[in-house]
């Protein structure tokens, strides 16, 4: 192993890197885009993006690194002992191989591993900004309208976004105390008492009349039948001691059987809802539990048609306070696409949450004909993915109150409509996998690795997306590696070929240039990148991806053929 | 004799040099620079013209019609034509790096390549253009730009088309995604226009809709180039649309601003002198020729129209951007003179 020249190169590589990452880390600290994130995520932003940048510059750092080191090769750490033979070029340069395939696994773990995740969270955190900013315009909306509880809660949702800021924390306290202050403790009616223990017909009067609501009917019928000896002249006593007895007599039936045939014909008729009506059996179910907590049939069915209710709809609570955590933006796909007809969707947001489920947000869905008539269309707040036993996903578009009915939240038909049992479903296509490559601005190809858009590309060409550039990017993404490497062997040897004439350390002036030379090794790895991409995407456009990849290959083994011969074939 | 042999074969027999077979380089050179320069700039203009009609078969012939030899053929004068300016540069680049290495009198240098160069720029424009007249290819369509079933953005707006033919879009789907309420509205039919600025829709249905800006590219997206290197081939396409202007214009115009460019790009040749590393240098002179190629965006963008609300002189105006190249490569010339040491190459070499 030549130990100057390998040793040079690590140094140089080392520290282009170094200088490139604490710049693009400046860079990106400095050009925060304030209009699309939220200060609290400049730190975070400059990482990710001073990170992104590096990553997207390490063709040009590397080449830059390598021909400067191999420039300054020459020079008297290089020199040989006096009398010994020179080295050819090629055996001096040989072990510094194995060090440009190990950078070339390193760029491609960075470049398709790791910086598309990078990508991802930089537009989760546009999101998240876009998001924390409605809360706070909210906020103010509510202030304005005096609504301290809605205030108090649009701060809580913002600050689940920007958990350290001070200011919007104390903005909440302020809200929460002015919620606390102006809300009026909840009376409850009180329940009637039972009157005085007075000895006027009145009183005894009112006392029989309690215990008559009651269904006391002896205790009213003695109250009664008193009051009528006191005051004889009052027809009420009289009136409400017959009444009594009557029901002692059980001349009708009991407000207690009445009750229970009541509570018999609400849980049948809960019960015959379960199967086609399972939210309104839910709700039904509801209403008898809280008048009956420990009725066992009521909570045997409660716990059913909660469960039955789960495979149409879903708990609104669920989706709460999820609209802070990190998802996939503006999602637009062709659903189906059929002879008569075509099915488009589109998806605010959506979030995955483990276990959970797959939550969606702000969803649009339109079905339609060639001719331009439109079958239905539909616009929902919310939806919850549902996979199904058979394999497909089904979107549930109903989101229910635990415990309101009159708070659910399912589609609107802006027009047509769709049978009963499908209003609030929709059968999708993609996967959650495919959904999130098929955001709008999410970077589609850029935020996948190679392995992934390879398995996705079918598919994902038949949910509308550009087939030609998914395997442009394929072949691209394929062959950056080599192009990698060419560049470094290039880049040896134009260092080597051009090394410098001093005899020690250059001069100060020289030394003060060295940051021209990754800009100008900028411009031509660029520029080689293109007529790349040029060639490759001409082959996928003209001849398809198999025979791109065999041309990729082709060129890609030219250039490495050429850059190693020339390496090669340097002077002593 | 083992010995011998193994001396003879060693390694510093091996890589030893072999005499030259005409002892000075300083007669040789010249003699094979001009031949040589021709030489690489013919290899540059195959490369450039080939990347250049590839680029432009996908962007906009790709969706109307199949690549093949009738169409290169007719494409092919147009391509080299427009990539004739860069060609010349990178050319005189390349033979700069090969004076570096093999350095001879500085004057003559530059007078073999400012003449080869203008030769070669001067006949390759007119000629080539001549030709390309001959053979227009046929504009595009929209075809080009929408694909069945696929979205294809235009300006802030996506457009999904049932199907495309010629300019014409059946059952279109337009989904404005900054929208709040319904995002999507469907047409039964749109015709799509193309011009310099971008693609036009005209969605024809109860209430008429039109969208324009600049596409998607359906089939450009392949080809973007990332965002400096769109800026240097936006920076040759200026250079080489103001050229084409005075060439249909006027060759006196035309003769001069090539003159203009290649002296200064030849009188920049004293930055392979600047140092005694060859590789910062050329480096130099790469980072100097991509630098005028801007400071003739800027001056013919910006700076002109200035000029021309200033003075009445249209030639002037007209002539202002190729003047300020040769004032600048007058200068180089001059410091070249002045301050470079006229043996600098001999003694890097020695060194």
């Amino acid at each position: 192993m030549n130990r100057p020249l390998l040793g040079r190169i690590s140094s140089f590589l080392f520290a282009f890197a170094a200088i490139g990452f604490g710049l693009f880390f400046a860079y990106s600290a400095v050009r925060f885009p304030v209009d699309r994130l939220l200060p609290a995520f400049q730190w975070e932003y400059a990482l990710k993006n001073g990170f992104l940048l590096f990553v997207e510059s390490l063709i040009p750092l590397c080449a830059a690194a390598v021909a400067v080191a191999a420039s300054l090769a020459g020079s008297s750490a290089m020199a040989r002992a006096a009398g010994a033979p020179p080295q050819p070029f090629s055996r001096i340069a040989g072990s510094t191989i194995v060090t440009f395939v190990l950078l070339a696994v390193a760029y491609t773990v960075l470049f398709e591993g790791v910086a598309p995740n990078v990508r991802h969270r930089i537009a989760d955190m546009e999101y998240r900004s876009r998001l924390g900013r409605e809360f706070l315009r909210q906020a103010d909306k509510a202030r304005s309208n005096g609504d301290w509880a809605a205030r108090r809660d649009a701060l809580g949702l913002y600050l689940a976004i920007d958990t350290t800021n001070r200011i919007v924390t104390e903005q909440k306290l302020e809200a929460e105390a002015e919620a606390a202050a102006r809300t009026k403790p909840a009376s409850k009616p009180a329940p009637p008492r039972e009157p005085p223990d007075d000895v006027d017909a009145s009183s005894l009067v009112k006392k029989a009349q309690y215990y008559y609501d009651r269904e006391d009917w002896f205790s009213a019928h003695s109250y009664a039948n008193r009051a009528a000896v006191i005051a004889p002249n009052r027809t009420d006593a009289p009136r409400l001691a017959a009444q009594a007895w009557e029901k002692i007599t059980g001349a009708a039936p009991s407000r207690k059987d009445r009750q229970a045939a009541e509570l018999y014909r609400k849980k049948v008729a809960a019960y015959a809802m379960l199967e086609k009506d399972p939210v309104a059996a839910y709700y039904s179910f509801l209403d008898l539990a809280a008048s009956l907590p420990k009725d066992p049939d009521i909570q045997e069915y409660l716990a059913e048609s909660k469960k039955l209710m789960t495979s149409t709809a879903f708990f609104h609570e669920e989706i709460e306070g999820m609209a802070a955590l990190p998802g996939t933006d503006r999602i637009l796909f062709v659903n189906r696409s059929e002879k008569d007809f075509t099915e488009a969707v589109f998806i605010g947001k959506m979030i995955e949450a483990g276990r959970q489920g797959t939550y969606l947000m702000d969803l649009e869905a339109i079905r339609y004909r060639p001719t331009g008539e439109v079958l239905w269309h539909l616009t929902a707040p919310y939806g919850k993915i549902e996979e199904m036993a058979d394999g497909r996903r089904e979107i549930l578009m109903l989101s229910v109150d635990r415990d309101d009915r009159n708070v659910p939240a399912g589609p609107v038909y802006l027009s047509g409509s769709r049978p009963a049992e499908e209003r609030n479903l929709l059968l999708i296509a993609p996967t959650t996998e495919e959904l999130a490559v098929l955001a709008i601005d999410g970077g589609g190809a850029a935020a996948m690795g190679l392995p992934r858009l390879w398995r996705l590309r079918e598919r994902l060409a038949s949910f509308g997306m550009q087939r030609e550039a998914l395997e442009t990017d394929i072949v691209m993404m394929a062959f950056m590696p080599f192009a990698f490497l060419a560049l470094c062997f290039f880049s040896l040897a134009l260092g080597w070929a051009f090394r410098a004439r001093y005899l020690g350390r250059p001069p100060l002036l020289a030394i003060l240039f060295i940051p021209l030379v990754p800009v100008a090794a900028a411009l031509a790895s660029l520029l080689s990148v293109h007529a790349h991409r040029i060639v490759l995407g001409f082959a996928v456009l003209a001849f398809g991806l198999t025979a791109a990849l065999i041309i990729g290959a082709a060129l890609s083994l030219v250039l490495l053929a050429i850059a190693l011969a020339l390496t090669a074939g340097q002077a002593t | 004799m083992v010995k011998g042999l193994c001396a003879a074969f060693s390694h510093r027999r091996l890589f030893k040099p072999w005499p030259p077979v005409v002892p000075s380089v300083q007669v040789k050179e010249p003699l094979k620079l001009p031949f040589l320069f021709l030489f690489i700039l013919l290899c540059v203009l195959v490369v450039l013209s080939a990347l250049n009609l590839l680029s432009t078969w996908g962007m906009y012939e790709s969706g109307a019609h199949r690549f093949g030899l009738g169409y290169a053929l007719s494409r092919l004068p147009r391509s080299a034509f427009e990539v004739m300016i860069p060609s010349v540069v990178l050319s005189l680049l390349l033979a700069g790096m090969r004076m570096a290495r093999r350095p001879f009198s500085r004057l003559l240098g530059l007078l073999i390549c400012l003449v080869v160069s203008y030769a070669a720029l001067v006949n390759g424009m007119i000629w080539l253009r001549a030709l390309a007249q001959k053979s227009r290819p046929a504009p595009a369509a929209a075809v080009q730009y929408f694909r069945p079933a696929g979205f294809t953005p235009v300006g802030a707006v996506l457009l999904n088309p049932r199907t495309v033919k010629d300019d014409s879009l059946g059952g279109a789907l337009l989904v404005d995604p900054a929208r709040a309420g319904a995002r999507f509205s469907v047409f039964p039919d749109a015709k799509a226009s193309i011009s310099d600025r971008g693609v036009s829709v005209t969605l024809m249905g109860a209430r008429p809709v039109r969208i324009s800006g600049k596409p998607g590219l359906a089939r450009g997206a392949l080809f973007a180039a990332d965002r400096f290197t769109t800026l240097f081939l936006r920076d040759f396409g200026v250079l080489t649309a103001d050229f084409e202007r005075l060439l249909a214009g006027s060759l006196p115009e035309f003769f001069a601003a090539c003159f203009a460019l290649l002296f200064l790009c030849t009188a920049s040749f004293v930055f392979l002198r600047a140092s005694r590393w060859p590789l910062l240098n050329i480096l130099l002179l790469a980072l100097a020729a991509r630098g005028y190629v801007l400071l003739w965006h800027v001056l013919s963008v910006d700076v002109a129209p200035v000029i021309a609300r200033a003075v009445t002189d249209r030639l002037l105006v007209r002539m202002f951007p190729a003047a300020a190249m040769a004032v600048l490569g007058i200068l180089l010339l001059l410091v070249d003179i002045l301050f470079i040491p006229a043996d600098r190459w001999k003694q890097l070499e020695e060194s």
